[in-house]
């Protein structure tokens, strides 16, 4: 029987490559994302990865990918739901858990700032609100936004807007001036977002 | 009529089509009203991103993050090409069993440049001329799911 040749692997490469740029532009935003959905670093790792590995594989099945932002958001989404659809059916996913994933380089003290500042945007926004404005925060173009919600780019501005009003409402000391009621200046230490 | 804050949001942001943006731009011009929500609403955006800074300060992936994502492609790979490798090696088999060792003069060539289904596609349609259409794709289907084809003998297909 003839000899089966070592597979050249020149491809993979070249497709490992691909992910390398990809994943230097776009996976900091994308763990961003999945973080407030999931609120768990190492959940939000797992389905980053899920991501990255999906693009590997359509890619390797010579698919061709003209938005890989918005391909690479939209698989992570599915990947999201999924998770927190298994989860809910555990009841396992809830805030209070974040603390059970410390990561080494975190201190506790940011852990907790970075844990209120999610409680605060999830009790804020809607979970639309919360994954529009995550996105658009996230350099994301409306249609891009629509594709990865499955939404018409117009609710995009609608949720958009309705998101930035809360934000801003958010940001209003009560009894606050004229100028502040309008959300600007902000004082910092009444704003969710406050460092 | 004045466009609403989800539309002067889509303006800022350059998100309208050329002609909705050249409307709106005109209209802002000519309406102190509306350029004013605008620069409201575009300093608002501006605060809620300065404020988001604090959030991307404290969450980012963790540093070994690319190496966990390459390590899974590669075990991936790896997984895929030894099942690829075991599809082909069977085919190879299987075929040299029915047409003997002759079989890749008459393909064009040897098993060695072809991928696993590639092969079998090739192999299909003489199987069909040797030994039938419903009988050579009972093979086909055999050594897909990994069995042994000749046990579509015993099954009474041949
Ligand atoms: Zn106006």
């Amino acid at each position: 029987m003839p000899p089966l040749p070592e597979a050249t692997g020149s491809r993979a490469e070249e497709i490992e490559r691909e992910v390398v740029r990809l994943y230097g532009e776009f996976a900091e935003g994308m763990f961003r994302y999945a973080f407030v959905l999931l609120a768990n670093r190492e959940a939000a790792q797992d389905a980053l990865q899920e991501a990255f590995l999906r693009y590997f594989m359509a890619r390797s099945g010579n698919r061709s990918i003209e938005r890989p932002q918005a391909w690479l958001f939209r698989v992570l989404r599915n990947y999201l739901l999924d998770q927190l659809k298994a989860s809910s059916q555990r009841k396992e996913v809830d805030l209070a858990q974040m603390r059970n994933y410390p990561d080494m380089r975190q201190d506790p003290e940011s852990e907790f700032r970075l844990e209120q500042i999610v409680r605060s945007l999830r009790e804020l926004l809607s979970p639309r609100e919360l994954e529009c404005f995550r996105l658009r925060a996230e350099g994301l173009r409306y249609e891009e936004i629509a594709e990865v919600l499955e939404v018409r780019p117009g609710t995009v501005g609608a949720l958009l807007a309705r998101a930035q009003k809360k934000l801003r409402q958010s940001s209003v000391k009560p009894g606050a001036s004229g100028n502040e009621q309008a959300g600007y200046p902000v004082p910092e230490s009444e704003c969710p977002y406050a460092s | 009529m004045h466009p609403d804050t989800a539309t002067l949001l889509a303006y800022r942001d350059r998100q309208l089509s050329a002609v909705a943006q050249r409307e709106i731009q005109l209209h802002i011009a000519g309406c102190a009203r509306c350029s004013a929500a605008l620069e409201r609403l575009s300093k608002e955006w501006e605060h809620i991103l300065a404020e988001d800074a604090a959030f991307r300060r404290l969450c980012a992936p963790p540093r070994d993050g690319l190496d966990r994502v390459l390590s899974a492609i590669r075990e991936r790979g790896r997984a895929a090409s030894s099942t690829e490798s075991e599809l082909k090696q069977k085919i190879v088999e299987q075929l040299e069993v029915y047409f003997g060792s002759r079989i890749w003069a008459v393909l064009g060539g040897g098993p060695a440049s072809e991928q696993g289904t590639d092969l079998l596609a090739k192999a299909e349609p003489l199987l069909t001329t040797f030994i039938g259409r419903r009988a050579a794709a009972a093979v086909v289907a055999e050594i897909h799911k990994g069995a042994d084809p000749r046990a579509c003998l015993d099954a009474g297909v041949m």
